[in-house]
């Protein structure tokens, strides 16, 4: 005797009653987000940039080449966060805290963010590019960059036929500063050698994040009768890079990271700042158990603030000049010749002797 | 109400939705096909929408407190487009605002919080109003387009406060930034979870939003306010003052753009940063016309826009996707919108044929 209740079922036999509900879940659980991917435990770690992201030919690329290393050495996964807006640093910083077991901030605007951030997270590790944070979880690094703009100067100062070179920066925070400053210095030793005033023209973007100002900032520099630009401008030297590339007779020192084979010839050298020896050693010592908090003061003695070889423009030196500038490297090397770091340091500052230093 | 006039209401709300309706559908449908062509499936692109917007507490607080100078752009542009005004100038009056109301707070230190907050407030909107008003003017003694004027002031307004923080009213340093402002001057947080959380500014953004609506939709002064919208001819010939009621509006929408940047400041940067604002001003525009420029409506854009926004880091995070992917969503919605009234017409074409058949039955 069928019973009543299965009347109203009549309608939906009940393979196709299950094949719906069946749909219905499938439809549900496609909505879900996928469950994590893997079981084993892989340090997590995540770079946060800030506007100018990667592609920017020099800071950001620069560390995270580090970070890139480490994760091959170290199986970690690695990812990057660009923030869009300065208003996202702190809340990104959150998210990637939560996230993540390993945070990389990388550069002076982030400073504040981590100061901020940094003690809602005591189990994660902060590593911080430029710019002083303190916490036992945290390391922060900070570079010579004047060592770096030093050299910079010097070969700018040594090569300018024209007696006039220009630099272009992004936002003048510290370690621009500094960069600026040890160009400074750079050219003053240069001039001592000489034995002529070489006339410096500073111009500034406002911006990290903006070719198109670096580019007409550069064309305003050539059209003054500058023929080396420094650049310490970010992703906003892009742009500079494509004035020295189209203008004949102009040459370019980039910095960070060695650029030199992109415009052969044209670019007489890259300053070298090693973010990527920093960021790896930090990561390689959180993975090796012996973290060590703190800031730190990184330089040419450290081997993280170098120009490169010059390999596509030693031809355009004269010897002696050469011979400075690896002088000038071998003195920095050994130790602090107090460069200025500041611009009301540079007045005071005293031009090594680069002939006594032995070969 | 009686039933006939429910009904007709109902039929008056389908019939301003019949536009916007669809051509948001097929918004998302094609962001969706963007989304496939980035090798991305919608579903999962959806779902990391809302986990990075709204998946925890201070996810939530991230996306409410980017909602603040939506909404207040978004009823600035609104608010202007009411009386057939299109302001542009969001942007240099919101920046303007932000820098006037942050150098207020910090010459007034000393005053106590309760009259300090408002009172940095109200600079702040005097500052982007004060910017507003040349616009109108220079339209009605002069012709000159808003559009244009407006556009080009914000140059003149965000070059003036780069001029301005980097010397004058700067903190010495050359990072382009004011001091920092008094602890009183600051919105204390509602809520929060670490160093994030939520102040009242966007509540209060939302109850300006209402307020506006409530003003447009059930007053004497919004229905003169309406009429001017409609037509400017028609409006004239029946004794509304147009001309002072585009100048009330537009200093009105300046006013609220001001606002805008000084909520901006009091709320998440403390101070004013050269470089704060990522077009805030230019996506207000956004806003406003993703919901037809009602400000009974923006809510939902606002949000809407703020979640995409906040969610751009967990994009990168778990789709690998560029930030700027919210950018072009952004960019695809808004042209859709602007698509609509094609879909209307379609709409109204169906109806028409519908009603035929119905009535060649009877």
């Amino acid at each position: 005797m069928p019973l009543k209740g299965m009347t109203s079922c009549k309608a939906l036999p009940p393979g196709r009653f299950f094949s719906r509900v069946f749909a219905a879940v499938v439809f549900f659980l496609m909505l879900l987000p996928p469950p994590a991917a893997c079981a084993a435990k892989t340090m997590k770690v995540v770079v946060l940039t800030d506007a100018s992201g990667l592609g920017d030919k020099g800071f950001n690329d620069v560390s995270w080449k580090g970070v890139q290393r480490a994760q091959a050495d170290f199986h970690l996964k690695a990812q990057f966060v660009q923030s869009r807006e300065q208003a996202d640093y702190v809340a990104n910083l959150s998210m990637a805290s939560k996230f993540a077991d390993i945070v990389v901030t990388l550069g002076y605007l982030y400073t504040d963010a981590v100061r901020q951030v940094a003690p809602y997270f005591p189990d994660t590790f902060f590593i911080h590019i430029e710019g002083e944070v303190s916490g036992d979880h945290v390391a922060s690094y900070d570079f010579k960059s004047e060592e770096g703009g030093f050299l910079a100067g010097l070969a700018a100062g040594l090569f300018t036929k024209k007696r006039r070179v220009g630099v272009v920066t992004g936002m003048d925070i510290p370690p621009v500063e500094a960069y600026v400053s040890g160009f400074r210095a750079g050219v003053k030793t240069a001039e001592k050698y000489r034995n002529e005033p070489v006339e410096i023209i500073i111009v500034s973007a406002g911006s990290f994040n903006d070719p198109v100002k670096g580019k007409s900032l550069a064309q305003a520099l050539v059209a003054r009768g500058v023929d080396v630009i420094f650049r310490a401008a970010g992703n906003t030297g892009v742009g500079v890079n494509e004035t020295v590339r189209n203008t004949e007779g102009v040459y370019l020192i980039a910095e960070d990271l060695d650029q030199d084979a992109d415009i052969p010839g044209k670019i007489l050298a890259s300053t070298l700042k090693r973010m990527d020896v920093a960021v790896y050693d930090a990561i390689r010592d959180i993975v090796q158990g012996n973290f060590k908090s703190g800031h730190h003061w990184l330089g040419a003695a450290e081997g993280a603030m170098d120009i490169t070889d010059m390999e596509y423009s030693k031809h355009l030196f004269s010897s002696n000049d050469l011979l400075l500038i690896r002088n000038a490297r071998r003195v920095l090397k050994d130790g602090s010749r107090g460069i200025p770091k500041r611009h009301n340091e540079v007045d005071g500052f005293q031009p090594p002797d680069l002939k006594a230093a032995t070969d | 109400m009686n039933k006939a006039g429910l009904g007709r209401r109902i039929e008056g709300s389908i019939e301003s939705l019949s536009g916007l309706v669809p051509a948001l559908v097929f918004g998302f449908l094609m962001c969706a096909l963007l989304a496939v062509l980035a090798g991305v499936a919608p579903v999962d692109l959806a779902t990391t929408v809302w986990t990075g917007a709204w998946g925890s507490p201070d996810a939530a607080a991230t996306t409410l407190s980017k909602t603040t100078p939506l909404l207040l752009t978004g009823l600035a542009v609104s608010l202007a487009y009411q009386t057939n005004l299109l302001n542009i100038g969001c942007e240099g009056q919101l920046t303007l605002g932000a820098l006037a109301s942050s150098a207020f707070a910090v010459a007034a230190a000393p005053l106590p919080g309760l009259v300090l907050i408002p009172l940095t407030m109200l600079v702040g909107a005097g500052a982007g109003a004060a910017w507003a008003y040349p616009a109108v003017w220079l339209k009605q003694q002069r012709g000159v387009h808003e559009v244009i004027s407006t556009l080009l002031m914000n140059y003149m307004a965000i070059y003036l406060c780069e001029y301005l923080v980097l010397g004058p009213l700067g903190d010495g340093t050359a990072m382009g930034r004011t001091p920092e402002i008094p602890t009183g001057a600051v919105w204390p947080f509602l809520w929060r979870h670490g160093a994030v959380g939520v102040t009242a500014a966007p509540f209060l953004a939302l109850l300006l939003c209402i307020g506006v609506h409530l003003w447009l939709s059930r007053t004497c002064w919004g229905y003169e306010i309406r009429a001017v919208g409609s037509s400017t001819t028609s409006s004239r010939a029946a004794g509304i003052p147009v001309d002072r009621w585009q100048t009330r509006l537009f200093v009105l929408s300046g006013a609220l753009a001001g606002l805008a940047g000084a909520l901006e400041v009091a709320t998440v940067h403390h101070r004013f940063y050269r470089t704060f604002s990522p077009g805030y001003g230019f996506d207000g525009i956004t806003a406003a016309f993703v919901v037809n420029a009602s400000p009974g409506w923006l809510w939902l854009s606002g949000l809407f826009l703020a979640s995409l926004r906040a969610a751009d880091k967990w994009l990168q995070l778990s789709l690998q996707v560029t930030p700027n992917a919210i950018v072009i969503i952004q960019a695809v919605l808004l042209i859709s919108v602007a698509c609509q009234a094609r879909f209307r017409s379609a709409w109204q074409f169906m109806l028409t044929r519908f009603k035929e058949v119905r009535s060649g039955y009877r």
